[in-house]
């Protein structure tokens, strides 16, 4: 544990994730603590209150899901949850039990890091909203509530424009279609398609080809995000 | 009518007809002058005995006896016999009727006996065909109820019990539920394995009968029948009821037994592709794991050595061989999965540019340096898919087409409404499909025979049965002026919903 960087909490049971974890992050300048067990999770996230979480949902005695519910209660620390494909609903019900975000296995250090500053950046800032998001050509003022796109206006729907400031309000991170639903339809609101045909009209609005949509990216099974700025392309 | 009313007809019709007979030979006596007239008796106890029951033939012998003593045989009008050989007359006729009624009593008896039994052999043949049809349980209780319900003129319940449960699986049509007296009858019988209720040993005052249907040992089900009006079950019908349960019984073991072979063959078609994939995928899996063993030991012995052009080809040969090994990993699950039959498509209304777009992100570098058209026309734009299985699907047509075809060369991706369906083309301009080949290269473990060209083969049998579970069809042809054309078709099970816009801001936020 040396450095001077963030503290990371990885709960991660297999010692081959856990080496290439422990170089990447030690390389960029982080502080590591290592659980593979949920009761060792639980009791050096109390001893040291950590600022961030690398959670994996396989645990060897428990459920991570269960931890990350538990986590959420005392701290508001950020929460990245480690999957696999084909394990989406387990990615959702992390995301709607408090995780902040998700890496599927297998994972690069660049999307790793990414995910990390993404998620110290939103815990850190707080509630205080910027006036002004800008993502690579993408700039919206929030106080005009106007859109552009490379310097030109872009007219949204409200429906669209809501939908284009909850995702540009947690930039970067990951929000499930329930979590956008109850942003944006109210929390009666169920039907997964309003959000898909919604994002379909938006990307044909802000994307250059809405095919390979560069802002607006899909989380298959999961939800959707608004690509950071701090992302490489 | 009931059965002592019959038997009176009976005895009155045999005096009836010894007092007829009592006339004729009177009047016999007077024209003719005939000395012995007990043959013309003996005809009447004949007549009597051949169409009457066997006491109303024994009450003709005893009459024709009296009615001959007394009005023929002297002296007349008394009771007295003057000659004894009227006496072995008198015993000629008691033997004779005897004799007679007996064997056409036994004739009857025959006939009826015979008519019962094939009156239970149609009932049973019926059944037996009905039963032999069904298959699965509730076939089985579909058919003993409708053939006991015709033989009973009764409401009949089939219920299948397993423990503590019971499940009525067929029931007359329109019969009112069971009511806990009658569940009652119906768990004496599971518990005691006998028949029992309505006309029977046990239980013999409840309104409804019921037998066991007795497979594999134990009671696997109890029919029960409520005769509609007040009639009770006889003993024929209570037997006939035992039989139609064996008959269950029977089809019950049939059934199981057969469901048991069907998944044992089952279960032996996915050993062999078991078996066939694991050859595969040991070979397959190696030699992706080969490189990215060669390149790394590579770096970790030789790195300082290196310069950084070589480290860096090391490293992406590990990252595109570590890539190229997830994606096999996600086609075998799928494979396992949608053999096993347990991928139920989640279908949601999905926009097909979203899918189509993670398809080609999700594909990122090994797509680099290519031309991908894509055309989406607008009617076909929101698709009723499981998103998930889709998106692997378009990811393997895709892989499919960088893998086979020269680098750079361009791929086409279309999708277009055809009445009902949506219809995805991928289309390259590479070497083409071998012709005849347009089916095979479905088909598990086959690859195309390119030089350097690796893969489990799995991709486009995945691919099929992706389409296949969603109702649809994917299929291969060679286009004009060369290269292959993939085309899925999607059947739409509906129009798609109308977006709904956000309800007014401060509504909900």
């Amino acid at each position: 544990m040396n450095g001077t960087g963030p503290l990371v909490l990885v709960v991660e049971d297999e010692p081959q994730v856990c080496r290439f974890l422990r170089a990447a992050l030690s390389s960029h300048g982080f502080r590591i603590l290592e659980a593979g067990t949920v009761r060792e999770a639980e009791q050096l996230a109390t001893s040291h209150n950590p600022e961030v979480y690398l959670l994996d949902l396989g645990l060897p005695d428990g459920d991570g899901i269960d931890l990350a519910r538990r986590v959420r209660e005392w701290t508001h620390a950020p929460i990245i949850v480690l999957s696999a494909r084909g394990r989406e609903e387990d990615k959702v019900n992390a995301l709607d039990a408090g995780a902040d975000d998700y890496l599927t296995k297998p994972f690069g250090v660049n999307e790793l890091l990414a995910r990390l500053r993404v998620a110290l950046r939103h815990s850190r800032a707080g509630p205080a909203e910027e006036p002004v998001i800008e993502v690579g050509p993408l700039r919206i003022d929030l106080a005009r509530r106007e859109v552009r796109i490379e310097g030109r206006e872009v007219r949204l729907t409200p429906t669209e424009y809501r939908l284009l400031t909850l995702l540009a309000r947690h930039a970067g991170k990951v929000l499930t279609h329930r979590q956008i639903l109850r942003e944006v339809w109210g929390p009666n609101a169920t039907e997964a398609h309003y959000v898909r045909v919604h994002m379909a009209e938006l990307r044909k609005k802000i994307e250059r080809d809405p095919a390979r949509p560069q802002l607006l990216i899909t989380e298959p099974g999961v939800g959707y995000r608004l690509r950071d700025q701090l992302e490489p392309g | 009518m009931t059965e002592g009313a019959k038997s009176w007809v009976h005895y009155l019709r045999a005096a009836g007809v010894i007092a007829a007979t009592t006339a004729v030979a009177d009047g016999t006596r007077a024209l003719f002058h005939v000395p012995d007239l007990e043959m013309l008796f003996l005809l009447g106890v004949v007549v009597v005995a051949l169409t009457s029951t066997r006491g109303a033939s024994l009450l003709a012998a005893a009459l024709a006896v009296l009615a001959y003593d007394w009005f023929f045989v002297p002296p007349a009008h008394t009771l007295d016999v003057a000659d004894v050989r009227y006496l072995l007359t008198f015993a000629m006729m008691f033997g004779v009727s005897l004799l007679v009624s007996t064997l056409t009593h036994r004739l009857r008896e025959q006939q009826r006996a015979a008519f019962v039994r094939e009156h239970r052999a149609s009932i049973l043949y019926a059944l037996t065909r009905g039963l032999a049809a069904a298959s699965d349980d509730r076939g089985v209780a579909e058919a003993c109820v409708e053939a006991t319900s015709a033989v009973f003129d009764a409401d009949v319940a089939f219920l299948r019990v397993r423990g503590e449960e019971w499940t009525s699986l067929a029931a007359t049509p329109g019969a009112a539920p069971l009511d806990p007296a009658e569940r009652e009858v119906a768990r004496w019988v599971a518990i005691s394995g006998q028949p029992a209720g309505l006309g029977s040993e046990a239980l013999g005052d409840e309104p409804v009968l019921c037998a066991p249907v007795r497979a594999w040992g134990e009671v696997a089900a109890v029919l029960v029948v409520r005769p509609r009006g007040q009639r009770v079950p006889d003993a024929e019908q209570r037997s006939l009821l035992e039989a139609a349960g064996r008959q269950a019984a029977l089809a019950l073991d049939r059934v199981r037994l057969s469901e048991e072979a069907r998944r044992a063959a089952l279960r032996a078609e996915a050993e062999q592709l078991r078996s066939g994939l694991l050859s595969a995928v040991s070979h397959d899996f190696r030699t992706p794991l080969a490189a990215v063993v060669g390149a790394a030991t590579t770096l970790r012995d030789e790195g300082e050595g290196l310069d950084a052009a070589t480290r860096r080809e090391l490293s992406e040969a590990i990252c595109e061989e570590g890539e190229r090994l997830e994606r096999l990993v996600a086609n075998l699950l799928d494979m396992t999965r949608l053999d096993a039959g347990t991928v139920e498509p989640k279908r949601e209304w999905v926009p097909l540019d979203e899918v189509v777009g993670s398809a080609l992100g999700r594909l990122g570098r090994l797509l680099d340096g290519r031309p991908v058209e894509t055309r989406l026309e607008a009617d076909a734009a929101m698709v009723s898919i499981d998103p998930l299985l889709v998106e692997q699907l378009i990811v393997n047509l895709l892989e499919n087409a960088a893998k086979y075809t020269p680098a750079g060369s361009p791929i086409e991706l279309r999708a277009t409404r055809e009445g009902a369906a949506v219809v995805l083309e991928v289309a390259d301009r590479g070497p083409g499909i071998p012709p005849g080949d347009e089916e095979r290269i479905f088909e598990r473990f086959r690859r195309g025979t390119h030089p350097g060209v690796r893969g489990v083969g799995l991709g486009l049998a995945v691919s099929r049965a992706i389409a296949t579970v969603h109702g649809g069809t994917l299929v291969a042809a060679n286009r004009d002026g060369g290269g292959a054309l993939f085309r899925l078709t999607l059947p739409l099970p509906a129009e798609p919903p109308p977006p709904v816009p956000a309800p007014a801001e401060g509504g909900a936020a």
